[in-house]
């Protein structure tokens, strides 16, 4: 099984209780580091960009615009007030798809200065 | 046109079915297994997936061997339940090379060909096994229904393992006599694995610096079958390194394929070769379903996407993928650092380019989206565009380890087919075998042939349909100069 419905459903067995808005799939994550360590923040991949999941991971992170990174290639978000953030994933095909996207995001998170 | 049909299976899925089929004390014998098929444009191939050893009462062995409706039956349900067709496969202990079908052969697969493809909604796919030299012969049960059910013949069967080895159904592809031209060429390797080599289907993915040097050298040695794939035009700064490509080509705006064919053409050594183009990307589903005809396929593309593409199919869909490109490193001030080229074989049974860090899945996302090419999106991002230098006095190396890994995985050498990824560094030359295996979460390398249900990775290609526009919106002055260019090359081609 593919696409977002797999990524859905991986990131669901991690506790991120996953669920879809506007084209996107929205979930919650906790940051260890950073501005936001040890809140949950809310956060999302495009459904057009999990196609081809788990071959291969979206690029862009969707995140609330109140969540500022401190160097970043930003976009608005098709979520109102959110902005969606290039971040490349390395490493990919090493580990288990759901655990390695959630460790990128989380990892990204960290760099949160707001 | 007629659909060919052929079957590809691994090394390991030989192995076990000759182990079932060829039991010691020299009977007949006969088993079952799963496909999976895998359609492409104008082939069909049945991926053998895993067979299903016949329990004790499955078959009844005397003189020749007969199967059981319960076995049948079961081996149908176990197809239907994994989504897969029905093979049923029988040995010729005392046959050598491809088998033509018995009269009560015939009639067995016949008989069960309707109820088979009734339940799997597949077609049956027999399969015959000759002992003496373990050769192949197989048939598709795809035509009529009920008593007028009938059997397309195979073209070919492939077997992928550390060497490629394909049984040929003489009666599609005739072996071809060779001709003076080859005499060296034949001398190298022998009569027998000439008229193997030059049937099989090569695809060369990227007309570029080594994709064009792969194709002209491949129609050298005689193949009669290329495809050169790719939708870019000659330009100004490809023709210090697209041997043959000139500056009449770049003011007539031809295609990297059209100059690619002309030179290979140029250099063909077959009575009749047969060098297609498509001015396809292998990311478009209908360049994807063009590989799917093809026995090798050799990847000279750099792009991300197209590379994760060819890297999937050569386990969905059992297409070998020889692989291989070149790192030019430099130092600050621009001069020479150090330059290295890589190569392998993209296999069951070998990592895949993600394991062997050929390509980053990561940046892969980026190329469907045509962010690598977005000037707005490269001006925001910190690492910049890639350079990309190249020097056709070191592209053509890298021709050379791609040309040596096919050469090694079709040939055997002394008996060592596909020697693994290897790399050489330029500043020592020294050649490393590198030490790469799959890893643990490798999405590739340890799945079955998953053919048609693979997860495709294939979609618009913007860049591809940009390309293909600009070569057909040129004035009507440069289509008649193409035109004349054309009838010219004919002549002189003619005269060689």
């Amino acid at each position: 099984m593919g696409g977002h419905d797999a990524f859905a459903e991986q990131i669901a067995r991690l506790g991120l209780h996953p669920r879809g808005k506007a084209g996107l799939v929205i979930y919650g994550l906790e940051p260890v580091e950073g501005a936001r360590a040890g809140t949950v923040v809310d956060t999302a991949v495009a459904i057009d960009e999990l196609a081809r999941w788990p071959q291969v991971p979206p690029h862009w992170i969707h995140l609330p615009g109140d969540v500022t990174l401190a160097r970043t290639n930003s976009r608005p978000s098709p979520r109102p007030g959110w902005m969606m953030h290039s971040r490349q994933i390395a490493d990919w095909g090493r580990d288990a798809p759901g655990v390695a996207w959630a460790s990128h995001v989380r990892g990204v998170l960290g760099e949160a200065r707001t | 046109m007629t659909r060919r049909t052929s079957v590809a299976m691994t090394g390991p899925t030989r192995d076990a079915l000759c182990d079932l089929l060829l039991p010691a004390d020299g009977q007949e014998d006969l088993c079952l297994a799963l496909y999976r098929p895998s359609t492409g444009q104008r082939r069909t191939t049945a991926l053998i997936r895993q067979p299903l050893a016949p329990h004790d009462g499955d078959r009844v062995v005397h003189s020749n061997v007969t199967v059981t409706a319960e076995y049948i039956l079961r081996g149908a349900e176990a197809a239907h339940a994994e989504q897969c067709g029905l093979v049923l496969l029988h040995s010729h202990p005392g046959g050598r090379g491809w088998q033509a079908m018995s009269g009560p052969d015939r009639d067995t697969e016949a008989s069960y060909a309707n109820l088979v493809r009734e339940i799997t909604g597949l077609p049956l796919v027999g399969m015959t096994l000759a002992g003496r030299d373990r050769s192949w012969s197989a048939r598709h049960w795809d035509r009529g229904v009920g008593p007028r059910v009938a059997a397309t013949e195979c073209t070919n069967v492939r077997v992928v393992d550390d060497r490629m080895t394909i049984t040929w159904n003489d009666g599609f592809d005739p072996a071809p006599a060779a001709n003076s031209r080859q005499n060296r060429t034949v001398n190298a390797w022998g009569e027998v694995v000439q008229a193997d080599l030059v049937r099989r289907r090569v695809l060369v993915v990227g007309a570029g610096s080594v994709g064009l040097d792969v194709a002209l050298r491949l129609a050298a040695s005689g193949l009669m079958h290329i495809t050169i794939m790719d939708f870019d035009l000659v330009e100004e700064h490809n023709l210090d390194r697209l041997v043959g490509a000139t500056r009449r080509d770049v003011a007539l705006r031809r295609s990297k394929v059209h100059v690619a064919r002309r030179e290979a053409l140029r250099n063909a050594t077959a009575a009749h070769p047969h060098i297609r183009i498509s001015d396809l990307s292998i990311c478009e589903p209908a360049g994807f379903l063009e590989a799917l005809d093809h026995d090798v396929i050799f990847c000279c593309v750099d792009r991300p996407w197209p590379r994760a593409v060819l890297n999937g199919l050569a386990y969905t869909d059992l297409v070998p993928v020889i692989d291989g490109g070149i790192a030019i490193d430099t130092h600050a001030d621009g001069t020479m650092r150090n330059s290295t080229w890589r190569s392998h074989i993209v296999r069951p049974g070998r990592p895949c380019m993600v394991c062997t860090r050929q390509l980053d899945m990561g940046q892969v996302a980026l190329d469907v989206q045509g962010l690598l090419d977005d000037p707005h999106y490269i001006a925001g991002a910190t690492r910049g565009r890639p350079v990309g230098q190249n020097v056709a006095p070191l592209s053509i190396s890298v021709t050379a380890a791609l040309l040596a890994q096919y050469v090694s995985f079709s040939v055997a050498p002394g008996g060592v087919g596909d020697p693994g990824p290897l790399q050489y560094v330029l500043s020592t030359h020294d050649l490393h075998h590198l030490d790469h295996t799959s890893t643990a979460g490798c999405l590739y390398e340890p799945a079955d042939p998953d053919g048609d249900r693979r997860q495709d990775l294939t979609g618009d290609h913007r860049a591809a349909e940009t390309a293909r526009a600009k070569a057909t919106a040129v004035p009507w002055r440069i289509k008649l100069r193409r035109k004349l260019d054309d009838l010219l090359t004919a002549m002189t081609q003619g005269r060689s």
